[in-house]
């Protein structure tokens, strides 16, 4: 489903040349659920980035589906981006003057779904995950489960091809982050591809395959015992 | 600690050169727009202030009714003054003072046409403030045929010569020896001479009838005693002394007079109103607008808090990258208070060096915007420190908001990097731009109106011809000679008429306010009209159009009995098939009735602001007629555009034959009529200075809050994007705000802009329809303004990448 060769990220500013992607080789098969970890500054975050084509890699190919996209310009990312990627942050990233219901319906509004049949999806996807009761409360009146479980939920509402996750459950406790991870898993065995950054490898084996990141290179790769495909 | 405080200030300001220097230059615009208008409104509330009994000193006038017809002037008769003095002690002086047209004087081989020779009675030393250079103010006007003289006149006349006993020709039938020389009045005074002639030389100057009113009289009241309590006494005045000369002239008594509804009331002023405030027919000098004078105070102060709120808005928007330095003050130890007092400091500071910039500023622009206004402004050093008291309260309004706001930061949540500081205050902060926009609008409106109605009134039809007409003034010098001068004139094809008359259009001076009566329906009706005297020619002349019956003519010996009327007046008449019918006149003593022969169209031939009064003219005589003028003031020339220079040169050499040395004066009627408007130009060019210069501060403002509101919402806008936001509906989401608050502030400018508006509208008696457009445009302006303000903003915050925005907290 994504493909990488040699994928790199440079940043330059006037006076130091930081790589914070070397070469990147990286697979990942429909239904997979990748875990990425590394110590910080190795490079996780601008690879979800250069992955969910909100930036583009400096060098290198970049495959999605059948589509070579690293050379894509910001409107073709745009697109792209709505249609085929849902975004899960650490800090949830909800919109504090939208209600739960409005944060959701967000991406439909932007894919322009006709506003009976957003209704309808939000409503579906809100009570699926546990939040349907609290659509119209504002995010700062949730817990942060709940914030999390409103923000996969506005992630998941586009139907997307994969879920990057950039260490969901980041700014929870153990209790909320359990709970976080469980709903991750049910959504790939449910189909859904999943890439997802944390720095818990308790968290990391819910995948079935963790990528050990270190100064912008893949160092290792191990597979998980909970192999589902 | 202070020393701490400044540092900081100054590096910030150094940190973020754009931002203080936006922030400095609003302010100083602010500071400068706000002393100019300032300097302007004391000098119009200075008029008079020079005389040291300024405070005791009112003016008779006079307000009358008779008929439809109402008068309200400054002006009273030769016997009131010395009546008042005789009758009341707390009378204690008075002066009159009188214009007596333009003589042309000589002095050897210098001759002059004079227009500021005023007659005054001697007391006019006690009175006002002459300050007298040669002579004795005792004695200099005493004597009849005595004249004092200004400066400028003495050095005019005499040059170096003592002009003390020389003897100025008038007119080639008196003269005058000069007994005194004083300095000019200053600028700021309603009234200007060059010459004061004795009263004692005028006989009418002892005229005892209270009808006739062309003196202005200016009474000096005891110290503490109150004008209002002697104009109660005036009622009963006017009945002993008034009363039985109308019985005397209208056949009826005064009791009967007032029973019809008609008045006669004398007033009296205060001299020091009469600049702004007293707009009676006939002032001496075009005054100023008191009305004007006051919007133009609140205009000041609204544009001052309008970049007092910028600072404001700009310090608060600027709070983010101030927030981490407040936290760390804080976790230190720093008290609330200190940080208000640092906050409050810096503030100060830069209002200081606004002031600073604004003070250099008005010193550079102040020659040109007097020259702008036409008025004489100037500072002087004294005015400094007292602009730069001002720096402290500027400096803690401006700067109060700003402090108590980051002042209240959480540190720990400063430290931690949560944005959401400066949250709340978007209500105030929104309400500040919202009233910087709404007086930006209603500053708009009014410039678009005024603008309007300066064109309006000079593109609209006067009911003459105001092209291709000269008018050479100060034709009575050569008065006995008047036709063969006209005739003269004709020789040159260019010259297509030359008319002779003692008024022309916009020109107050030559025009007589009198009863006259007429027979009608309900008996002999008495009415005030204004009246002139005009030859044969004036309507060819003027291009002037007949509603009925004809003009003078030369074929009709019998025109020296006939007068023209214009509409107004047999509308107020209420006369029908008016041509035909008698005007009485009380010419000279008796009554002498005037067949009507026409009616003109309704022609502009007052100032263009007011209303065309009824009116009526009568042919000049042609020295063999009593009672009546036998030249005027003005001959207007009507020219062949073509033969232009030609012709001027023409006029030249017969006014040469005919005037000896005095100057040929003349004006292009068009030119001489748009200078009317003069007061009018100068109100529309003010405002249009200040509108755009609350437009540019207001800009500022919004840039401010634009870029606070971009810098708060760079989160949101990043997740948007995320979530697949394109550019366009970003920018569409942060121009929605935008136009919310614009749309708040065109509903509270408009109702302002047209209550203002309609209100000084009304000084006009032909105005413009204020139309929808109007308003639309102006508000369609200000929001066009108001957007590209903000699409640069909004366009950065729309194009930037999410990932920056959104990445760790």
């Amino acid at each position: 489903m994504i493909k990488t060769e040699a994928l790199s990220k440079v940043f330059r500013t006037e006076d130091v040349e930081t790589t914070a992607l070397n070469q990147i080789d990286l697979n990942i098969e429909q239904g997979e659920f990748v875990s990425i970890m590394g110590p910080s500054g190795c490079g996780k975050s601008t690879l979800m980035n250069v992955l969910g084509l909100l930036d583009n890699p400096s060098s290198g190919k970049y495959h999605f589906l059948d589509s070579e996209v690293s050379g894509y310009n910001e409107r073709e990312r745009a697109d792209f981006r709505k249609a085929n990627i849902g975004f899960v942050f650490q800090s949830f990233n909800l919109i504090e003057e939208l209600s739960v219901f409005e944060n959701v319906e967000l991406p439909l509004i932007y894919q322009g779904v006709p506003a009976s049949e957003r209704k309808e999806r939000v409503m579906k996807m809100l009570e699926k995950m546990g939040v349907g009761h609290r659509h119209s409360h504002f995010p700062q009146q949730l817990s942060g489960g709940q914030q999390q479980r409103v923000a996969v939920s506005r992630a998941l509402i586009t139907d997307p091809k994969i879920v990057l996750a950039d260490e969901p459950t980041g700014n929870l406790d153990s209790h909320h982050g359990d709970e976080v991870m469980n709903l991750l898993k049910d959504l790939n065995q449910q189909g859904t591809t999943i890439v997802m950054v944390t720095h818990s490898p308790a968290y990391a084996a819910y995948g079935n395959r963790t990528v050990n990141l270190f100064d912008g290179k893949i160092a290792d790769e191990t597979l998980n015992g909970n192999f589902h495909v | 600690m202070w020393l701490s405080y400044i540092k900081v200030a100054f590096r910030s300001l150094i940190k973020q050169r754009l931002y203080a220097f936006i922030n400095i230059a609003g302010l100083a615009i602010g500071v400068t727009t706000c002393v100019l208008i300032l300097m302007y409104v004391r000098y119009e509330n200075s008029y008079d202030e020079f005389h040291p009994k300024a405070e005791q000193i009112y003016r008779l006038g006079l307000q009358g009714k008779m008929g439809d017809n109402e008068f309200t002037m400054g002006l009273s008769s030769a016997i009131a003054g010395p009546t008042l003095k005789e009758d009341f002690p707390e009378v204690i002086d008075y002066v009159r003072i009188r214009n007596t047209g333009f003589p042309v004087l000589r002095y050897q081989d210098k001759v002059f046409s004079e227009e500021h020779w005023w007659q005054a009675d001697s007391s006019i030393f006690d009175v006002f403030k002459l300050t007298m250079v040669l002579g004795d103010p005792r004695t200099a006007l005493r004597e009849p045929f005595s004249v004092v003289i200004t400066e400028k006149m003495a050095q005019k006349y005499f040059g170096d010569e003592d002009p003390l006993g020389k003897v100025l020709n008038s007119d080639n039938r008196v003269d005058f020896k000069v007994t005194g020389v004083v300095q000019e009045m200053p600028p700021n005074s309603h009234w200007h001479f060059d010459f004061l002639g004795a009263m004692s030389t005028y006989g009418d100057s002892r005229s005892t009838i209270w009808v006739n009113n062309n003196f202005y009289t200016y009474l000096l009241l005891a110290e503490g005693a109150d004008y209002r309590e002697l104009r109660a006494k005036f009622p009963d005045l006017v009945l002993k002394y008034v009363g039985p000369q109308i019985e005397r002239f209208l056949g009826v008594s005064f009791n009967e007079f007032e029973e019809r509804g008609d008045a006669y009331n004398l007033l009296l002023d205060p001299m020091l109103d009469i600049h702004l405030y007293s707009h009676y027919d006939r002032e001496i000098e075009v005054g100023g607008d008191g009305r004007t004078v006051t919007i133009f105070a609140y205009i000041a102060i609204f544009i001052l808090l309008l970049a007092c709120i910028n600072y404001m808005n700009l310090s608060t928007a600027r709070s983010m990258s101030r927030a981490r330095e407040i936290g760390i003050r804080k976790t230190l130890g720093s008290k609330r208070s200190q940080i208000i007092v640092q906050f409050l400091a810096e503030s100060i500071f830069v209002t200081f060096i606004s002031f600073s910039l604004a003070i250099a500023i008005v010193q550079l622009i102040i020659p040109w915007f007097s020259n702008l206004i036409e008025t004489p402004l100037s500072m002087s050093l004294a005015d400094i420190p007292l602009i730069y008291l001002w720096v402290i309260p500027v400096g803690l309004l401006a700067g109060s908001y700003p402090a108590f706001l980051l002042s209240s930061f959480n540190p720990l949540k400063v430290l931690k990097g949560n944005r959401s500081v400066g949250k709340g205050g978007s209500w105030l902060r929104n309400s500040l731009v919202v009233f910087q926009f709404a007086v930006s609008i209603t500053l708009l409106i009014g410039t678009v109106i005024v603008t309007n109605q300066l064109d309006y009134m000079q593109t609209k039809d006067l009911g003459l011809n105001p092209n291709d007409l000269l008018i050479i003034k100060k034709t009575d010098d050569i008065g006995r000679t008047i036709q063969g001068f006209k005739t003269s004139l004709r020789d040159d094809p260019g010259v297509l008429y030359a008319s002779n008359s003692t008024a022309i259009p916009g020109n107050v001076d030559g025009l007589n306010s009198s009863v006259f009566g007429m027979l009608t329906d309900e008996g002999e009706q008495m009415r005030l009209l204004n009246s002139f005297w005009v030859d044969h020619d004036y309507a060819n002349a003027y291009e002037i159009k007949m509603k009925e019956g004809r003009f003078f003519s030369r074929d009709w010996g019998t025109d020296t009995i006939a007068v023209i009327l214009n509409e107004a007046a047999v509308k107020l008449f209420g006369i029908k098939d008016p041509v035909g019918k008698d005007l009485i006149t009380f010419f000279g003593q008796g009554r002498t009735p005037f067949r009507v022969i026409g009616i003109v169209e309704d022609y502009q031939y007052q100032a263009p602001q007011v209303e065309i009064r009824p009116m009526c003219m009568f042919l000049l005589g042609d020295g063999t007629v009593r009672n009546r003028p036998n030249w005027g003031k003005f001959v207007a020339v009507r020219v062949d555009p073509d033969q232009l220079s030609g012709t001027l040169a023409h006029i030249e050499e017969i006014w040469k034959e005919h005037a000896n040395e005095q100057a040929l004066e003349y004006d292009h009627f068009d030119d001489y009529y748009a200078e009317l408007f003069k007061s009018e130009k100068q109100s529309a060019a003010i405002i249009s200075l200040f509108a755009m210069l609350a437009i540019f501060i207001a800009t500022i403002g919004l840039l401010g809050l634009a870029s606070y509101t971009a810098e708060k919402r760079t989160k949101e806008i990043g997740i948007r994007k995320v979530l697949g936001a394109s550019i366009p509906s970003i920018l569409v989401l942060l121009s929605l705000d935008t136009m919310k608050l614009m749309l708040v502030a065109v509903l509270i400018a408009v109702p302002v802009a047209n209550y203002a508006m309609q209100r000084w509208l009304e000084n006009f008696a032909y105005r413009i329809d204020v139309g929808i457009m109007i308003y639309a445009g102006s508000a369609g302006l200000a929001l066009l303004i108001a957007l590209m303000t903000v699409a640069w903003q909004s366009y950065t915050a729309a194009i930037a990448n999410p990932i920056k925005s959104i990445r760790y907290e």
